[in-house]
This record gives structure tokens, C-alpha cells and sequence, in this order.
């Protein structure tokens, strides 16, 4: 945290997504607690549906902690509230580059500076067997990972793995960052605010504000990008605009003869959800488990492919949602999204969702059911029936029941030190030592 | 309550699968106005024995129901795995537990050690490394923690009988009614699709508003009067009928379920205290009754004059739809596929609960439905890999092991063989029942070795990998030693606090 200038993370806010004016957070855990058996959401339904709902926010203790500007390492006691929630990081993608580097070097890893010119590959099997630098300095390898970035230098210049576009889903495909000095407290939240064709990314770090826009050169073109994300930023800007371009979609193989893509070399996502540095993560994970020989075997390759496609689909089809879960009219690249086709899976997610709240089941994937939820309800995608079973509680029984929750997770937050304390208390890690990071995104 | 709400529950069938579900719906559903009818007619009064996976422990925790009244009062067993015998080649024998082998070391999947010791001439039978292996093969039990180590997982092993006698009792004093009736036909509202009436033997008329179908292969109300099709698997699982035996023994009781190939197909055996049940299964098309009663007699070892009964077995095979309109099919009324590695209970159990998650109300939108069908097919084809798998792997020496092993294998199991045999890993699904360790001690209890290892393996002396795993096979039987026998840790479950009346009365 002290290296990457980082702060914590709760959850993101998203702004004017369903409807202008919205404003709901994804949070980094569950919605209330589920009761005899039944998900919490069914209940919270039903005093919707009675006209006595509160904003489900108010039963996240994530989400109300991170409105109040609060935050600490959640409980190990799984009785209590305060250990109903993940957390994660913000932080300064430069200086963890730095960091991840320096942390690597110190551990034997040699770094060799230079552009690549030609990459050499053996004439009957099509591996790689080295790249030659432009200043002549060839570097032989066994194994290859490609980290070049959308070029795909490696992965797609030399192996021609070819490249699954999305943009009939996901259809932004540029982007403009600015950081600026930061203003008032620093929130325990990322913030995305939907514009007129894509929307603004606000992540607050400890000595600055990330801010960029990410729109669709089909409906908006650049100047009018840059007007757009100057408005929106509030601190003094710290740097010029730097401008990217991307395509969303996926690398059609990941792991290609003896080259393993990973990060943008093996698909882009845009960071609405930041899950950038989840699917790196992933990736390298999977390639310690799939470990191979010097022979390649392509067996390694087909099940890193089979799984991670699975992963980059799902958090496709949850991005997807954010946009097509809308009621904005107000622009023509709203009224796309809201009428564009689905993919097939998520289309029936949603129905199932809109006909009884029920959120499809998968055990393999990022964003599990209360993410969903959160998306759903946050953009007014209201299920016309809950849980049948709900009904027989009585109104006012559960009423005093989620409003006790309420009170207890609103005790709860304000008992909390405040974001700013928090970082400053992370630099030293307290008597238990530091926190093992948790899996979940959802629980400690 | 309201006017859309389900009222009359109506269970088809009269077996565990049937009181099984009425227990799970009873309690789950409790304070809902429910009206629960099981509604059937107990076929047969052979003695039928059923060996669970610790899966359905879990489940009747979730139900309210006390294993260990179970054993006491039904005169069962406990069940840590299962003996494969001659499977993979004559001779070759395999304990599958349900803790599997070893312990992840260095970071790395045990196996990959002893395949790369394997690979360097030094040999361990794999279920050495098992403390649940050991203690089958010494005859110890206990539910316990021993010698330090963490307890071991467990199934059981029950009368069939007194299970059921046990889950109706719980069932009805929960409210659940019994009626014994025949149901011939059903009344399909020609719009909703939807059973209105069930029409009995006698003529009356049965309305439910949901039905559960438990039947079996001769009376299934989804196949004969829905006209749900069936997806057929007989021709990589070819038995039709099974001849079947007790025993009466005076040996320690066996804790595991033993699973041995002959010529003409396999025989089961479970075991309670005192009585061995065992079972021969076959296909009547290719071998007479006559010759597999010598076999089962030879190979059981039981007197040649004990009685011999024959029981036909399900078509193996699943419907195509499990969840149509207000009926759903449980146990073998929705699919069989053997009698492995997971048994139909387990499905049943996995079925109940995901429609309780799924609750519908009269309408039963069948947006609902398809969300059961997606899952429980899922479900369902990923153990019928696994089945799949026993019936290919077996050593091949007589017709029948020829015909079944002569269907070619699912893509989906295909790839996982192919990427185990290749690289020592085995891919995960989304709907698997057996986790990734299972399925790895099956495949090396099959004999299927891969071919490789983990390269990581490597960072470590062969000298010190060997020290290693000869330490942990020598703690795991250690373990074993530590136990006290079977049948005394069943003989001390009577002498815990439970009574027959909190049975009856159902434990929270």
C-alpha cells in the first residue's frame, strides 16, 4: 500500500446507469442475511412490493460503510456483521509496475530493455526458439509469455492466434485517462458514472485521482470525449490526456504452441468492474497449475484455453448486463445498448431474474450471486414475483426483523475508523500480523 | 398464503427416494400450509442394502435426521470408501475412500509425487498413502479425529428397509400422509400442460398441485403419461437384471463397500453387521441366470445352497426433461446410470434441495423448470461420466466387458482422460459431483497412470520425495492403528444420548 500510493476499496458506485440520476454500489459483499433458507433479497422484495422498501444498499454493511468513508479490515468471527465483506485495493498502476519489478529482480528475475524486431520460429513445429532485438541481441527461451499488450507481439504477430471481437456487446473502444490532485476525503470506492456514450471512472489514491472516460468512437467523437471528461474531473488535472484505443474481445487461444498471452495480450475487458488484474492473476495461476514440460504438450494449452474463456465469458456477459439493464433513452448509444441482442446465457439470467429473483447458479466465476443482485436491482431490473414461501412471514415481522439488521449494520460501519485512518494505520501491521487476503469477493 | 401459493404435494412412490423427499419438503416447507401426500405401493420384501457417500450425511443434517440414530436403530454400518477388485486387471485390488490419499506437498497435488516415484522405479500401492485405506483394511472406525489427524470422511451403509421405516416416521410426524394406491393415469390440463388429477387403481380422482414422480422403470408417470422422452444408455451400460444373495457373517463388520468385476459383469457387496449383501449384475441377453448364480456363488464363496433372488435393474439412461410443467422425477423415475461411484440417492438429494431453491408457486413458470433442466442434466451427465469410466476402464475378457466397452466415450469424459493420461491434471466442470481429488485416486485406482507429472515435482530430491511419502504412508496407517474396531464404535453409538422418540420426533 505505502509502494502503489493505495487505498481501500469497498466496492464501485455507479452513477445514472439504469436511469439518470441513479446512483447504487456494487459492493464487496452480501446483501443482508438469507433466512430459513430463503435468499435476503425475497424479503427485501416484498416490502418493496408493499411500499415500505428501503434502498437495499442499507442492508450491505460495505455499502454503508463506504458512503460513511469508513473501512477496516473485516472480522475473523464469522458471527459478526463485521465480517460480511471482501475488500480490495485502488492503486497506481505505474508504481505496482515498479514494485511487482523490483520485487522481482531482488528475487533473480533478469530484466534485458529493448524492442523486439523479429521473432524466430522453428521451421517445422512453429515454436518460438527466440526473439531477435533491434539492436541485434537475440534472447533464446523454452517457454514465452507474452505480456506486449493489444499488439500481441508474440501471441499474435508470430503465432497468428487470432482475435474474438465483442464490440456488438461491449461496444466502447476508447478511452482518456487524466489524473488530478486529489479533493476532500479519499473514498473508499471507485466511482462510474454512465455519460451520453460510455462512461467516467473515478479511482481515488492516496496522493492523487485517477479519472478517465471510456466511450464509443461510433457515437462520440474524441474532442467532445476530452470536453466530456474535463467537466467531470474536480481537482486540479496533474498531467496531459493520454488518449488509448481498444478492442474488446478475447485472444481465440490464450496459450499457443510454446506461448502463453497474458493480460491485454490475451483479451481486453474495459474496467468498468476492474477485473484487469483479476484475469492476470488468474492467468498466471493457472499456468503454475498447467505447468508444462519442455515438449509442450498441447493438452496444458487446450485446458488453460477451456478455462479461462469460461472466466473472460462470464465477465463479459456481467458487463454486458450493466449496459442492457437500462431505461435511458436519452442518447443513441443508449437506446443500442438497451435494445442490442444478448448473449444467449446472459438473456436467460436475466429472465429467470425478472420472472422470480432467482439469480442462475455457477461455481466457477468471479461475480457470484450477490454482485448480480446488485447490478439487477440497482438498475431497476425489479423480478415480478419473489419467493412464494416469503409470504408466509407477516409483513410487519419481517419489517422489524431487516430494520434491526439495518440499525445493527449502520452501528457497525460507524464503529469503524475512517478511510484516511485506516491507511495510515496500514503501514504497520498490528499485533495479529498482516491480513491474508481472502478468495471471496463477497466474505472475509 | 396466497391464492397462487402450492397446496396439495403429491409424492409418487412409496421407496427412500419418495420418503426422502417427503422429509426434506415436510421440514423445509414447514409453516407453509402444505398438504403432503406420499402416494404408492412398496414393491418386493427382499432385504436391500444402501451405501451413501458423506454427501448425504450433510443432507440429513439439512433434514433433521441423526445418522447415528440411523445406524442404531437400523442396524447399519459405516462406509469409508469402496474396494475395487480385479477391476482394472485380475488381481489388482483398490481401496477408493472418501478422504483420498495424501496431502498436498510443496505446494503440488500429492499424485504427482508417487507418479513421479513410479516413474523412477520405486512402487506404492496409492491408497497406502490413505488412513482411510488402512483403516477399511484393519476393520477400524471411528467418527473421531485419530493419532492427531483430522477425522475421515464417511458414508453409510443401511437396510434399506428400516431407512425407510425410519424417514416415514420422521415424514409423518411432520404431517406427511400416506396413502397405498396405484395411480394408472393422469388428467393434463390440454393448456398449462399441467397434471390436474391423478386417477387411482379404485377410480378415484387425486388432485395435486405439484407432483413429485419417484417411480420406477414400471410405473413412471413423466415417461408414460407426460411423454417425456428418455435418453438411452444401455449401450455402454448393458445390464438389465441382477441375482442377488445374503450372507450371514461373523467377522468384523466391513466399513466400506467392495465393487468386484467377474466375467458376466460385477458384484456389490455391502455389508451390515453380521450380513454381507451381495449382488451380481448382468445382462440377461448375453449370459443365462444359471451361469452367473455359479459365478456369483464362486466368487462370493457363499454356501451353493443359499438363496438366490433376481432383481431387475433400472434402464439405464435419463429423461430428457426432468421438470415438466407441475411433475418433477426423482431417483430413478429421472435417470440410472449405474450403481458407482455415486449413487441415485445422491442425485435425489441434489434434485430436492435445488427445487427448493427454485420454489414455485401454481404457476410454475417455466422459466423455473429450465433452470432445473440446465443444472440437473448438467448434473447428471458428469456423474454418468464417472460410471462411464468404471465401465471403460474394466479389464476386457468376455463379452460382456467387449459390448460395454465397445460405445464411444462423451467428449466430455474423453477430454478429461486424454488431459490426465497426458499432463497428471484433471479439468474441473461445473457440475461435478465428484470432486477433482476423487476423480484422480478413481483414475489411478483404474490403473490409469499419467503419463507425466508436475514439473515442480522436481524442485525436490528423489531421495527426500521418497522419505516423504514413506513418512506420510506410515502416519496414514498409524492413523488406522490409533482406531478403535467397526463394530465397537457401533456398538457404542446405542450407548449415546439419542432415544428413538427424539428420532421420531425429528432432531433440529
Amino acid at each position: 500500500m505505502q509502494h502503489t500510493q493505495a487505498s481501500f476499496k469497498l466496492g464501485i458506485e455507479f452513477v445514472n446507469w439504469g436511469r439518470l440520476g441513479d446512483s447504487y454500489i456494487h459492493p464487496f459483499g452480501d446483501f443482508g442475511r438469507s433466512m430459513n433458507g430463503i435468499g435476503f433479497h425475497h424479503y427485501w422484495l416484498r416490502l418493496q412490493a408493499a411500499g415500505r422498501g428501503v434502498d437495499i444498499g442499507e442492508y450491505s454493511l460495505p455499502v454503508v460503510a463506504a458512503r460513511a468513508g469508513r473501512f477496516a479490515y473485516p472480522s475473523d468471527d464469522p458471527a459478526s456483521v463485521l465480517s460480511s465483506y471482501s475488500y480490495a485495493y485502488q492503486l497506481d498502476s505505474t508504481l505496482y509496475a515498479a514494485y511487482l519489478r523490483q520485487y522481482s529482480e531482488a528475487r533473480g528475475v533478469q530484466r534485458h530493455e529493448g524492442i523486439v524486431g523479429d521473432v524466430n520460429l522453428h521451421p517445422e513445429t512453429g515454436f518460438i526458439e527466440s526473439v531477435t532485438l533491434n539492436d541485434g541481441r537475440r534472447i533464446e527461451g523454452q517457454l514465452f509469455i507474452d505480456c506486449s499488450g493489444f499488439r500481441g507481439v508474440l501471441i499474435e504477430q508470430a503465432l497468428e492466434a487470432g482475435y474474438e471481437h465483442w464490440k456488438h456487446w461491449l461496444p466502447c473502444d476508447r478511452a482518456i485517462a487524466i489524473p488530478s490532485e486529489n479533493v476532500g476525503e479519499i473514498k473508499p470506492y471507485t466511482q462510474a458514472t454512465a455519460e451520453q456514450a460510455g462512461w467516467r471512472w473515478r479511482i481515488p489514491l492516496q496522493h492523487r485521482t485517477g479519472n478517465g472516460h471510456v466511450y464509443s468512437s461510433d457515437f462520440l467523437d474524441d474532442d467532445q470525449a476530452l470536453e466530456t471528461l474535463y467537466a467531470g474531473i474536480e481537482g486540479q488535472p496533474l498531467a496531459e490526456p493520454n488518449r488509448l484505443r481498444f478492442s474488446t474481445g478475447r485472444r481465440k487461444s490464450m496459450w499457443r504452441k510454446n506461448c502463453v498471452a497474458i493480460g491485454l495480450s490475451a483479451g481486453f475487458l474495459e474496467p468498468l468492474e476492474s477485473t484487469g488484474i483479476h484475469l492476470i492473476q488468474l492467468a498466471i495461476m493457472k499456468l503454475i497449475e498447467l505447468f508444462p514440460d519442455a515438449d509442450f504438450d498441447p493438452h496444458h494449452a487446450h485446458e488453460f484455453n477451456r478455462s479461462l474463456r469460461m472466466q473472460i465469458e462470464r465477465i463479459r456477459d456481467f458487463l454486458v448486463l450493466h449496459y442492457t439493464a437500462t431505461e435511458r433513452d436519452d442518447s443513441d448509444f443508449w437506446n443500442h445498448c438497451r435494445t442490442m441482442q444478448k448473449p444467449d446465457e446472459l438473456e436467460a439470467r436475466m429472465d429467470l431474474f425478472r420472472a422470480r429473483g432467482h439469480v442462475a447458479r455457477y461455481s466457477e466465476g468471479l461475480f457470484l450471486e450477490p454482485s448480480w443482485i446488485a447490478v439487477y436491482l440497482g438498475q431497476h431490473l425489479l423480478p415480478q414475483r419473489y419467493d412464494p414461501r416469503v409470504d408466509a412471514h407477516k409483513l410487519d415481522g419481517i419489517s422489524g426483523n431487516i430494520d434491526r439488521l439495518r440499525q445493527l449494520i449502520r452501528d457497525a460501519s460507524q464503529s469503524l475508523p475512517t478511510h484516511a485512518q485506516a491507511i495510515s494505520q496500514s503501514g504497520s501491521p498490528g499485533a495479529d500480523g498482516w491480513k491474508p487476503a481472502a478468495m471471496s469477493l463477497y466474505r472475509n | 398464503m396466497n391464492a397462487r401459493s402450492l397446496r396439495q404435494i403429491v409424492i409418487l412412490g412409496a421407496d427412500v427416494t419418495a420418503w426422502l423427499a417427503a422429509v426434506a419438503l415436510a421440514r423445509r416447507l414447514k409453516g407453509h400450509g402444505l398438504d403432503i401426500l406420499v402416494m404408492g405401493k412398496k414393491a418386493g420384501n427382499e432385504r436391500q442394502v444402501i451405501s451413501t457417500s458423506p454427501a448425504a450425511g450433510k443432507f440429513h443434517r439439512r433434514i433433521g435426521i441423526d445418522d447415528r440414530a440411523l445406524l442404531r436403530d437400523g442396524g447399519g454400518a459405516y462406509s469409508l470408501g469402496t474396494q475395487y477388485s480385479d477391476w482394472a486387471a485380475p488381481a489388482h485390488r483398490y481401496f477408493h475412500t472418501f478422504t483420498p490419499p495424501g496431502r498436498m506437498l510443496h505446494a503440488v497435488e500429492f499424485h504427482h509425487f508417487v507418479n513421479y516415484l513410479r516413474h523412477h522405479g520405486i512402487h506404492a500401492a496409492y491408497d497406502s498413502y490413505s488412513a482411510a485405506a488402512h483403516a477399511a483394511q484393519l476393520g477400524r472406525f471411528t467418527e473421531a479425529g485419530s493419532a492427531g489427524q483430522p477425522p475421515l470422511a464417511f458414508g453409510l451403509q443401511l437396510d434399506v428397509a428400516n431407512y425407510e421405516a425410519c424417514l416415514r416416521a420422521q415424514a409423518e410426524a411432520l404431517g406427511v400422509r400416506y396413502l397405498e394406491a396405484t395411480v394408472v393415469s393422469a388428467s393434463v390440463c390440454a393448456r398449462s400442460g399441467h397434471v390436474q388429477h391423478l386417477l387411482l387403481e379404485t377410480g378415484e380422482e387425486m388432485p395435486a398441485d405439484f407432483v413429485f414422480d419417484c417411480g420406477n422403470e414400471l410405473s413412471s408417470l413423466m415417461r408414460d403419461h407426460l411423454g417425456v422422452g428418455f435418453v438411452d444408455w444401455s449401450d455402454w451400460l448393458p445390464c438389465d437384471r441382477a441375482v442377488v444373495a445374503l450372507e450371514m457373517h461373523h467377522e468384523e463388520t466391513p466399513a466400506y463397500r467392495s465393487l468386484t468385476r467377474t466375467a458376466n459383469g460385477w458384484i456389490t457387496r455391502e455389508s451390515l453387521p453380521r450380513i454381507h449383501r451381495h449382488a451380481l449384475h448382468y445382462a440377461s441377453d448375453l449370459t443365462d441366470e444359471q451361469s452367473v448364480i455359479a459365478e456369483l456363488v464362486e466368487k462370493t464363496g457363499i454356501a451353493p445352497s443359499t438363496p438366490i433372488a433376481t432383481h431387475r435393474i433400472p434402464r439405464p439412461g435419463c429423461l430428457d426433461r426432468f421438470w415438466r410443467g407441475n411433475c418433477l422425477a426423482l431417483g430413478n423415475a429421472a435417470g440410472y446410470s449405474g450403481d458407482f461411484a455415486v449413487s441415485g440417492l445422491h442425485l435425489a438429494q441434489s434434485g430436492v434441495l435445488r427445487w427448493l431453491e427454485l420454489f414455485p408457486d401454481r404457476n410454475c413458470d417455466p422459466l423455473l423448470a429450465a433452470e432445473y433442466n440446465r443444472a440437473f442434466s448438467d448434473e447428471m451427465e458428469r456423474v454418468r461420466d464417472v460410471h462411464w469410466l468404471h465401465v471403460s476402464t474394466a479389464h476386457r475378457e468376455s463379452p460382456f466387458w467387449d459390448a460395454a466397452s465397445a460405445a464411444t466415450l462423451p467428449e466430455s469424459l474423453q477430454y478429461r482422460l486424454d488431459v490426465f493420461e497426458r499432463t497428471g491434471i484433471l479439468p474441473v466442470y461445473e457440475a461435478d459431483s465428484v470432486s477433482q481429488e476423487a476423480w484422480i485416486s478413481l483414475l489411478i485406482g483404474m490403473d490409469r497412470w499419467p503419463e507425466r507429472w508436475d514439473p515442480l515435482v522436481e524442485l525436490q530430491e528423489l531421495d527426500a520425495i521418497d522419505d516423504e511419502l514413506r513418512r506420510i504412508a506410515v502416519v496414514a496407517e498409524g492413523v488406522a492403528r490409533a482406531m478403535p474396531g467397526h463394530d465397537d464404535t457401533l456398538s457404542r453409538i446405542g450407548q449415546s444420548d439419542t432415544t428413538t422418540a427424539q428420532l421420531a420426533n425429528g432432531l433440529g
